[in-house]
């Protein structure tokens, strides 16, 4: 460039000049750079893990029924002729068989005349079965494997059965485990009475939503 | 790197030169244009993450959106909120619902089989214009490190180009620092230093600042005022409902209070339990009445325990003891029998009974005594 340049002074000053120019306009790439630059924050904020991109399934069982849209009856739910203080306790897997890691809650809710005095615990992570014990003498009550993520709470207050979402990796299963039990103090009145159902809704979020 | 005879390398670092501004200025300018015509025309463009609006927008879609106010959200718009824990969602409108310029939102997905559990409240939601198939993942790779930071150096590379190298004081300032130098050699010092002189150093610095300064200024508003392309995720959700059903027991009359027998000064009343379940759950409750005088015997018999022993004590305490003035007499206590639960559960309809006898004891008779009738 020297030789040219140095030969033509007023072509060197203009060319000089559009360079300068030219230099000036790329610094528009900055412009390009920040914008998708906010991307990078994205992905490496606390609210997304792994790539950028997910494609794929996102899928939840609970023990190997889709549960939706028709509701899986577990039969271990269920225990009849109750009376105040007893419990039953049913244990299933939540299953993610998508190909994506999701956030999975479930709500406890009950309709029907008991609703107002039952409680639900919740516990993960146990081996083997639940026990529904019913020696002589004893009330039936319902124990659970695994670790028990909190006290017992009211249905009746359609509760978030876990403190915090629980993350599940695609292709894995975590046991769950629930205590329903009647209220000591439920009123006399509410003997004989039918219809009491316990809905369990689980909901499955892509990890990030 | 000019050296006398060697024009060639001199020519090719011009086209260098040449083409590294050429491209800086041709791809700073598309971006200038990309971030006014967006800041004009208030378009935020979305990048998805991820495919719960497949098939209508499938993961890697780069997409135009416009800021909308909530008056005019509709059913079916595909719209970007943000979740209440700060992450950017876009779903189709399921519903919505304005209220003081607020629209509350259900967003489903399309691929998803139920609407987000969360109903998002907004006064401004970004309405997709549009979507560029897979051009998100270019927008993405565009922010990768390598890609940034060859970005960088072109930015770099053509200011060097374009504001270093005149050679008036600079030693390093290279190839036409030398080129100057050698006409120099030829002609002499002198007319270097007066061409030099002509331009004032200072001014001219002063005025490559002021340029750069300017530039600066208008890039750094620019980049702050540009909208910036956002990550979405047309987030998958899924749901499954576990269900259960329970029914209350009826406690059942005792209607067989089967056993009295002698125990000591007392009477042992005995029962089957009706309890459905073997389990025997059912407490028991025995209430002693003696005329009008009636009271229950406590604590309540424990459930699996099926008797119960009455003592004159008990009958005294039930009202009996009314009765202690009459000598040699004897009185008949009915005795009833309930199952009970929980704190406020009893069995209900008619109670087993059955009547026991006290026997007021004396100097002549003995004891007082319960014995069965």
């Amino acid at each position: 460039m020297s030789k040219h340049a140095a030969s033509r002074p007023a072509r060197r000053r203009s060319g000089h000049r559009s360079g300068k120019v030219r230099a000036l306009l790329s610094l528009g790439l900055l412009l390009g750079i920040a914008a998708p630059g906010t991307l990078a924050y994205w992905s490496d904020s606390a609210t997304m893990q792994g790539g950028n991109f997910s494609s794929g399934t996102l899928n939840m069982q609970l023990s190997g029924n889709e549960a939706n849209p028709d509701n899986w009856t577990n039969i271990a739910l269920a225990l009849g002729d109750m009376v105040p203080g007893e419990s039953v306790a049913a244990a299933f897997t939540v299953d993610n068989t998508g190909t994506v890691t999701f956030n999975y809650q479930a709500t406890g809710t009950a309709t029907g005349p008991l609703a107002p005095h039952l409680t639900i615990q919740a516990f993960v992570g146990g081996t083997g079965d639940p026990t529904n014990s019913a020696g002589a003498g004893n009330l039936r009550t319902g124990t659970c494997p695994g670790t028990s993520t909190g006290s017992a709470q009211s249905l009746s207050a359609s509760p978030l059965v876990f403190p915090a979402v629980r993350p599940l990796a695609a292709s894995t299963s975590e046991s769950v485990c629930f205590v329903v039990k009647l209220a000591i103090d439920t009123p006399d009145a509410l003997q004989g009475t039918t219809g009491t159902v316990v809905e369990i809704p689980f909901t499955a979020n892509q990890l990030g939503a | 790197m000019s050296r006398p005879g060697h024009r060639e390398p001199a020519r090719r670092s011009l086209a260098w030169r040449t083409v590294v501004l050429n491209l800086g200025a041709t791809l700073g300018t598309l971006c200038i244009i990309a971030a006014i015509a967006g800041t004009v025309l208030g378009v935020t463009p979305l990048v998805f993450r991820s495919g719960s609006m497949a098939p209508a927008i499938e993961t890697g879609a780069l997409a135009l959106s416009r800021t909308v106010p909530a008056e005019e959200l509709r059913v079916d718009d595909v719209v970007s909120v943000l979740s209440a824990s700060g992450v950017r969602i876009t779903h189709r409108i399921q519903s919505v619902e304005v209220e003081h310029g607020r629209a509350t939102l259900v967003l489903k997905g399309d691929a998803n089989q139920v609407p987000d559990a969360e109903p998002y409240v907004v006064a401004s939601a970004e309405r997709v214009l549009f979507d560029v198939p897979k051009a998100g993942y270019a927008v993405s790779m565009v922010s990768s490190r390598i890609v940034t930071f060859l970005g960088g150096l072109l930015v770099g590379g053509a200011l060097l180009l374009a504001f270093t190298g005149r050679g008036e004081s600079h030693a390093g300032a290279g190839g036409r620092r030398r080129a100057t130098s050698r006409r120099s050699q030829t002609k002499g010092s002198a007319p270097t230093r007066r061409r030099t002189a002509a331009r004032p150093a200072n001014t001219g610095v002063k005025h490559r600042m002021v340029t750069m300064g300017a530039v600066a200024v208008v890039v750094a508003g620019a980049v702050v005022g540009i909208p910036h392309p956002v990550g979405t995720l047309a987030a998958w959700s899924d749901t499954a409902t576990v269900t259960g059903s329970l029914t209350a027991d009826t406690l059942t009359v005792q209607s067989n209070l089967v056993g009295c027998a002698t125990q000591g000064d007392g009477v042992r009343l005995t029962w089957t339990s009706q309890d459905t379940f073997a389990a025997s759950r059912y407490k028991h409750r025995v209430t002693l009445t003696v005329g009008a005088n009636s009271a229950d015997l406590t604590p309540d018999v424990a459930a699996g325990t099926s008797h119960r022993d009455v003592m004159p004590s008990d009958v005294e305490g039930a009202g009996g003891g009314l009765l202690g003035g009459l000598l040699g007499s004897s009185t008949n206590v009915t005795v009833t029998l309930r199952a009970t639960a929980g704190t406020t559960w009893i069995s209900g309809g008619d109670p087993a009974t059955r009547t026991i006898v006290y026997r007021e004891g004396s100097w002549l008779l003995g004891e007082t005594t319960v014995r069965c009738s």
